[in-house]
Order: structure tokens, then sequence, then C-alpha cells
């Protein structure tokens, strides 16, 4: 897989569940929106046993049962194949299931790289959006030096950069001490900040920047994606509060 | 003045059976959709504004507005069929002549001549004093030359309202500026792209080039050379509103998304979020009737309809934005409207007068002054003939204490009848309430004027039950259908 031969992807959400039978685990059921499922021939797949804990196994593609069904267009995150894994009775050795810990892991990770993504996504927003207000000129000026699109400007470049310290604070409390609630925080920040800095970056372009002459649309596009995968940014929150609310105090 | 019911609930009907079941797939295919634009053809919406001395419905701006919401609600793009149009028969209607409005407003009201605006140009948007298209005079005639873009029904469309310079020399420019009413078919318009869209396809968005066109004098509006800009200016108000409508239109899509989703599931964790959208939603549309209603009477609105715009244009992408959310993951899917909703809502927050501009001008007033020069009172598009007028008379520089034209104005919002009323009446909302006492199968906002209320829908307000959720609006709207 890091040489790249075989394509991996994560199928995080969704109902799955596994039964324990022999030495591994039956998997049944459907996964949320899998991304490259086309093209993967390795799927992290997680599912929950009978008392709902958390089980991670690693399912190849050609195992028998294993279905992934085409989803219908998205309206953003395009061409990457994105499908649902149906899994009918799927069977996976004990040796396939990675240990314990390992869903919180594989989640965090996944939620770091949507911060990440979102850091990105926003970032390319910000860009375009300051490239095209040098170069359009209105009212005899470029429309930098307008003090409605600069104003816009320095709250963008302010939650760009706060979100990208929280993403790396929180790539480095997982690393370190294995701690998710920096990730958590970092998700909530960076995809709501891509949300922003995207329809702000439409804003600033006007009517091109509705056109699909420029890249802004496709970058409005891509940003709900972020703020709704893996249960989306209000359950995020709500994890975050009940881990904050049980915390000790100190 | 009350919305004529009538025309509001034949709408909502075709909205219902006809546009509903096509919208996606027209809207994915990008196909302009030619049979619904026969049907509102045959509901005399071409002819919504234009009076019926003229061939037209005679509507007031306070049903104009719940037309265009009741078609958004379906399908933004089709308003953007009626809206352009629409315009364009204004400008002939307030500022052409009679043989003008003769020759051309029947037309416009039977759907023959299908309008549109030339306005915006590839380098001048917000910034209307900047366009260079020209209209030379050559004898009986005018030669146009220039390109105009991001022009709704440029490809379908066949009769334009255009504004070009007609004296370069003039000062300040647009005093120079002419509009004229361009018709297709004798060559030297030729559409040059049509403009792909993040969202608000189906309907073309154009760039139309004029290259030695040749337009009668007897199509420059009005009559006399160098009003042009100030004809295109004054139809902001109503521009306003309408884009302030469809995003009245677009919200309400929205929520009734969200509550079709909401409804196969577990409610409670998305009361709030519910609650929120509801909220916003009343609030932009009472602005939004409380500006039309101002224009109906008669009464200047230019801010009233800014801040309506400005409102309901931002709501309206709140409201989309937290339909997807609540959709989660299946929100992506372009199968379901909720992805289409957040497509099309930054179109009002961009056009007619982005909102950057458009706060700029509300928080400026009317009664501002220039600031640097005579440009400067239209860099915001202030709007109107009224600012117009007041750039031909010196003013001092008293912008800066921009309050006071607020001030000055929040003391006639107070003397009007239904901001007292509605503050008083309107019910409090909880997704709970909202959800209970919404009739089933039916419109989150089912209008009285309808008579299609359902008898659950006043169980749960008590005291006031025509101000229930299921009639936010505190207009008076006359009884029955006519």
């Amino acid at each position: 897989m890091t040489r790249g031969e075989i394509w991996g992807t994560i199928a995080l959400g969704g109902a799955v569940s596994g039964v324990s039978e022999g030495e591994g685990l039956v998997l049944t059921g459907r996964t949320g929106l899998v991304e490259n499922a086309g093209r993967a021939g390795v799927f992290v797949v997680l599912a929950h046993d009978e008392n709902g804990a958390p089980l991670v196994a690693v399912v190849p593609r050609t195992s028998p049962g294993l279905s992934v069904e085409p989803a219908s267009p998205t309206l953003g995150a395009r061409g990457l194949g994105a499908g649902h894994l149906v899994l009918a009775g799927v069977r996976v050795p004990s040796s396939a299931l990675l240990g314990p810990g390992a869903a919180t892991r594989v989640r965090a990770v996944g939620r770091l790289g949507l911060a990440a993504t979102g850091v990105g996504l926003a970032q390319a927003a910000f860009e375009a959006a300051l490239r095209y207000s040098r170069e359009r000129s209105a009212f005899g000026q470029a429309i930098c030096q307008h003090q409605a699109v600069q104003l816009k400007l320095a709250d963008m470049a302010t939650a760009i950069t706060t979100a990208r310290l929280l993403t790396a604070d929180a790539a480095e409390q997982l690393q370190e001490r294995g701690d998710d609630v920096a990730v958590a925080m970092a998700r909530v920040s960076a995809t709501e900040t891509a949300s922003l800095v995207t329809l702000e970056a439409m804003r600033i372009h006007g009517g091109y920047g509705y056109t699909t002459d420029f890249p802004v649309e496709r970058y409005y596009r891509d940003a709900p994606r972020l703020v709704l995968a893996f249960g989306g940014n209000d359950a995020e929150r709500r994890d975050l509060g009940v881990r904050l609310a049980s915390a000790r105090p100190g | 003045m009350g919305a004529n019911a009538g025309i509001v609930a034949s709408v909502r009907e075709f909205v219902e059976s006809d546009v509903r079941p096509v919208a996606a797939g027209l809207e994915h295919a990008d196909h302009y959709p030619h049979d619904l634009v026969a049907r509102m053809r045959d509901l005399g919406l071409f002819g919504a504004l234009v009076p019926i001395a003229y061939g037209g419905l005679g509507l007031d701006v306070t049903t104009y507005a719940r037309v265009i919401e009741e078609l958004c609600r379906g399908w933004m793009s089709l308003a953007g069929v009626i809206n352009s149009h629409t315009m364009a028969a204004l400008i002939v209607l307030q500022h052409g002549t009679e043989e003008q409005r003769t020759r051309f407003l029947p037309r416009f009201a039977r759907g023959e001549a299908r309008g549109g605006l030339c306005l915006t140009e590839p380098h001048a948007g917000s910034d209307v004093q900047a366009i260079r298209t020209t209209a030379r005079r050559r004898g009986d005639d005018y030669v146009v030359n220039g390109t105009k873009m991001f022009v709704t029904n440029g490809r379908e469309g066949n009769t334009f309202a255009l504004l070009a310079v007609t004296d370069s020399a003039a000062a300040p420019r647009h005093r120079g500026m002419s509009c004229f009413v361009v018709e297709k078919g004798d060559g030297g318009l030729r559409v040059a792209q049509s403009i792909g869209k993040l969202g608000y396809k189906g309907v073309d968005t154009a760039e139309l080039v004029f290259e030695d066109y040749v337009v009668p004098a007897a199509n420059l509006v009005g009559g006399v050379a160098g009003r042009g800009f100030k004809h295109v200016m004054s139809g902001l108000e109503a521009g306003r509103i309408n884009i302030a409508a469809r995003a009245v239109g677009v919200g309400q899509a929205a929520m009734d998304e969200a509550l079709r989703h909401v409804r196969s599931g577990d409610v409670e964790p998305h009361a709030v979020a519910l609650a929120d959208m509801a909220t916003k939603l009343a609030g932009a549309r009472l602005l939004t009737y409380w500006a039309a209603d101002m224009k109906d009477r008669g009464e200047r609105c230019d801010l009233e309809a800014g801040m309506a715009k400005l409102a309901a244009s931002e709501a309206a992408q709140e409201l989309a934005e937290s339909g997807l959310r609540i959709h989660g993951e299946a929100g992506q899917l372009t199968t379901l409207p909720a992805e289409r909703l957040y497509r099309d809502t930054p179109l009002m927050i961009i056009g007619e007068g982005s909102n950057a501009s458009v706060s700029a001008a509300a928080h400026r007033g009317d009664t501002r002054a220039p600031r640097r020069g005579t440009t400067w009172r239209w860099r915001n598009a202030g709007s109107c003939s009224r600012s117009v007028r007041s750039s031909t008379r010196k003013s001092s520089p008293s912008c800066r204490n921009t309050s006071a034209a607020i001030a000055g104005r929040t003391a006639s919002w107070r003397r009007s009848p239904i901001s007292a009323s509605w503050a008083r009446s309107f019910p409090l909302i909880s997704a709970d309430l909202a959800l209970r006492c919404r009739p089933p199968r039916c419109s989150w906002r089912s209008s009285p004027a309808d008579g299609r209320r359902s008898p659950r829908s006043s169980s749960h307000t008590s005291r006031r039950p025509t101000r229930s959720l299921a009639s936010p609006t505190p207009m008076a709207v006359d009884g029955s259908p006519p």
C-alpha cells in the first residue's frame, strides 16, 4: 500500500455490524459514502459488534459478499468514484482485525484529514480571491483597494491561520499523546472556515465567481463534504462537549 | 394593497404539479424549460406587472413578489426567465413614450417579445458608469458596438433593454448614457457564449456581442438621449424586491426539504436548527413583503428593498447550508434538491447589486452626500431616481454621520402599520410547534388566501389562529380567489 500498488480507502460511516463467528467476524450492512470506492483494492471498514463496541477490519475488494454500489453524482469532490460498500455476510479472519483502540485512531486520522483538507481548500479560495481582487478593478482602482474587500480578506486570512494552527496542534497531540480532543476542535474550525472562506471568495469574485470559468464555484461545492462527513460537525460538537463536560476540572 | 390570491394559488399549483417533478432533471441537464415557459405564458406571468390596458395582468408588486417566491420554491431558474423580462418591460412602461408602450408592452405581456437586460459588461458590473458599449447616431438610427455580459435570457430572449453610451464626452459619464429597446433578427447581434454557472441552470445566461448593430432612433427609450442610466437604476427597487422574493422562495424550499427529511426520522437533534431556519425565513419574508407593500403604496423604498435583499439572500444561503447539514451526507447527492438550493442561493447574494455594495448603500441611507467627486454616489448603487436627482445638486459632505440617515428613516418605519402589528402578533416559533401545526402534504407556509389550510393548523395557536405559523405573513390577503 505504501508503494501505491494497491489503493486503500476508509469506510467510516453507515451501519455495519460485525458478528463473531469462529476465529473471525462476519460483516453485514451498508457503509456511508466512501471515496475511491470504485478503485480501491482494500477497504478499512468500521463496524460495531453485538455490544456496540467499535471494530476495524481490513477487507480486500475481492472478498466474497462485498459489492460496491456507485453513488449518484455528488455536489462536490467529484471524480473520486464515490460509492457505498454493501457487505452481505463478508467473512473477515481475526488476523485482518486491527487491535484495540484502532477505531478511535482511524477515525481521528480521518477527521484530521478533513481538517487539513479544509485548511487547504480555504487557502486555495483565499488565494484565488486575493489574485482576483488585484486584477479586477472597479470605480477606478483594483477592488483589493476597496475597504469592503480588504475587511473580507483580513477575516478570511485570520480564520485560515487559526484553523491551520489548530490542525497542526491537533496532529501533534494525536501523534504524541493519542489525544483526539484537539482533532475535534481542528475539524470543526477548519471545515467551517472552508465553508465561510469559499463563500467569501465567491462574493469577492462577484458574478464571475458564480461561473464555471473560475475555480471558486468548485471550492464552494467542495466545502460541504468536509462539514458533513463522518457524522458531521454537529456530532463532532456533541462529542467534544460531552468530553469537555466530563473531564476532571484542573 | 393585498396580494391577488388567485394568481398566487394558480402559480403554487403549477409549481406543485408541473415544476417540482421535472426541476431536478432540467437543472442537471442544463436544459431550457420550454414547456414550463409556455405554461407560464398561459398563466399570463410575462405580463405580470404590465397594466391591464396594455394586455398584462396588472399585478401589484406584493403579488408579484409572492408569485416569484412560489416559482422559486419549485425551481429558481423559472424566476429568472420572468424577472429579466419584467425588468425590461418596466423600463418601457415607466420611461418609454406612449408610442413605445403601445408597440412593445402588449408583445411583452403575451410573451412574444421575451426580454432581458443588457447592462453589465465584462469589465463593469457594480460600476455601471464604467460601461463602454457605444450607440452612435447615424441618420434615423443608432449604431451599437460593444459586449454585454451575464444577460439572462440572452440566447432564448429576443427583445432587450440595452444601456449604451451615446455621448462619451458627457460629465458625469452617466449623463451620456441612453437606454434602447433592441431586438434580435437584423444581424449585428450575436450570442458569443452561454456562461456555465454554479447553479441557476436551465435558464440561459449569455454574453452578447453587438457589432455595428443598427437600432432605430424610435427605440430610444423616452425619445430623449442621456437618461438611460436613470432608467436602469430606477428599476433597482423592483429588482431588489424580486431578488428578496426569490431568496424567500429558495429558503422556503430549503425549509420544506429539511422538514421532509426530518419527518422521516428523529426530529429532536434538529429542533434547534429548524427553529433557527424558520425564524430567519420568517424575518426575510416579512422584510420582503414590507418593502413590496411600500412600493405598492408608491412610497420610496430603495433602502427597504436593499435591506430585504440583503437579509433574505443571506438567510437563504444560511438555510440552504443548514438544510445540507440536516440531511447529513445524503445532502451532497444530486438526487435530492438540497444541494441544488445550496448552489442556487449565492446568486441572490451576488446578483442585483452584490451584498457588499447594497449594504454600503443601505448603511449610508439616502441622504448621504458624495464623498469624492461625482462618481462616488454611484459606487454603491444607491439606486433609483431620487439619487439621480440629488446628483444634480451640490450637497455638503456629511456622509460620515451615517446613523443620521438611518435615524431619519426609522421614524417612518415606526409609523408603518405593518411593523407595529407584526411585532405584537407574531407567534413564538419552536420547531416542535412548527412541525405539529403544519398541515400534512402541504406547505410550511400555506396562506389562508388559498383556502387550503388544514383544520389542524390552528390547534396550537390558541389566541391568534390567523397568525399561526401556517400564516406567517402579516400582510392582509384578501379572502377568496376571484
